[in-house]
């Protein structure tokens, strides 16, 4: 069977309320949702699925309002960065995500050298914003304008945490003998 | 991923790190929570109309014009005597009964 482009299932799915597109957008893009939002909570699988199912849902009920200027994906990743903030903003941003203090890349003693580091691990020594750029970036391959839409901020402010965010990580894995 | 990417260890790092993650009935989890949301509107807005439809039948005295119509019917099948009136009412039943039948028999496939 030929394979559907994400448009003609959206148009499916707008006209018709096709199920069975809408299942198969979901199947399609699931992974790169749930990844996104295992990311952001550094590992933490339930809140991930809960928070990408929510994602989904929003994208349900929105679709109609899919006016097909970015790709469908980004658009997802646009919800599911709201979904992401408005959960945190439900939690007053005294969640679990915000337990590692920002600075913790400057410590001064030597951990143990190890080449197999935990990436959820590494992402927790970047302030939030900056792990949501670090990530759409170099995980998602997004270009600075696709990131800035997605998170609604502007393109030097994604400059400026994709450099933040990457000196901390760079040290850090300096630090625990990544091999550059 | 580029040559620069390629030299650069963060880019390296995530890389090396990117997975995939398996559905694991992901999907059917999220069609399953779908349709509740809209069955819960859709059964609102039935229930608010069939409401609203038998509020309006009875205020406008459509309890007595169908008993009326429906011993005239009955009293035309008895003696044979038929007029045009009767014969577009039993029409408009007929046809009324069976647009909803199908209306509800689509319903149910979805």
């Amino acid at each position: 069977m030929k394979t559907l482009t994400d448009l003609s299932l959206i148009a499916q799915v707008v006209i018709s309320h096709n199920r069975r597109a809408f299942d198969t957008l979901v199947s399609r893009h699931q992974s790169q949702v749930r990844r996104f939002f295992l990311h952001q909570t550094l590992g933490d699988a339930p809140l991930s699925d809960d928070l990408a199912q929510e994602t989904f849902i929003r994208a349900w009920l929105r679709l109609g309002t899919f006016q097909g200027l970015s790709n469908f994906s980004t658009w997802l990743l646009r919800i599911a960065h709201n979904v992401l903030y408005d959960y945190l903003r439900s939690k007053k941003e005294t969640s679990r995500l915000d337990d590692v203090p920002p600075d913790r890349e400057e410590t001064c003693e030597q951990p143990p050298v190890d080449t197999r580091i935990d990436i959820y691990e590494a992402l927790a020594q970047v302030k939030r914003e900056e792990r949501t750029c670090l990530t759409l970036f170099y995980m998602e391959d997004l270009t600075i304008p696709k990131i800035a839409t997605i998170t609604g901020m502007p393109e030097g402010t994604v400059k400026s945490h994709l450099a933040r965010g990457k000196a901390k990580l760079s040290n850090y894995l300096k630090q625990h003998g990544y091999e550059s | 991923m580029n040559l620069n990417q390629e030299k650069d260890p963060v880019a390296r790092f995530m890389q090396d790190n990117r997975h995939e993650v398996p559905d694991d009935g992901f999907t059917e989890r999220v069609m399953q929570q779908l349709p509740r949301r809209y069955e819960r509107i859709a059964l609102t807005l039935r229930v608010v109309g069939v409401v609203l439809a038998v509020v309006l039948f009875v205020a406008l005295g459509g309890v007595e014009v169908t008993t009326g119509y429906c011993k005239n019917i009955y009293h035309s099948l008895l003696t044979g005597d038929w007029d045009n009136t009767q014969l577009h009412s039993l029409l408009f039943l007929i046809t009324g009964l069976t647009v909803a039948g199908i209306c509800n028999l689509s319903m149910q496939e979805e």
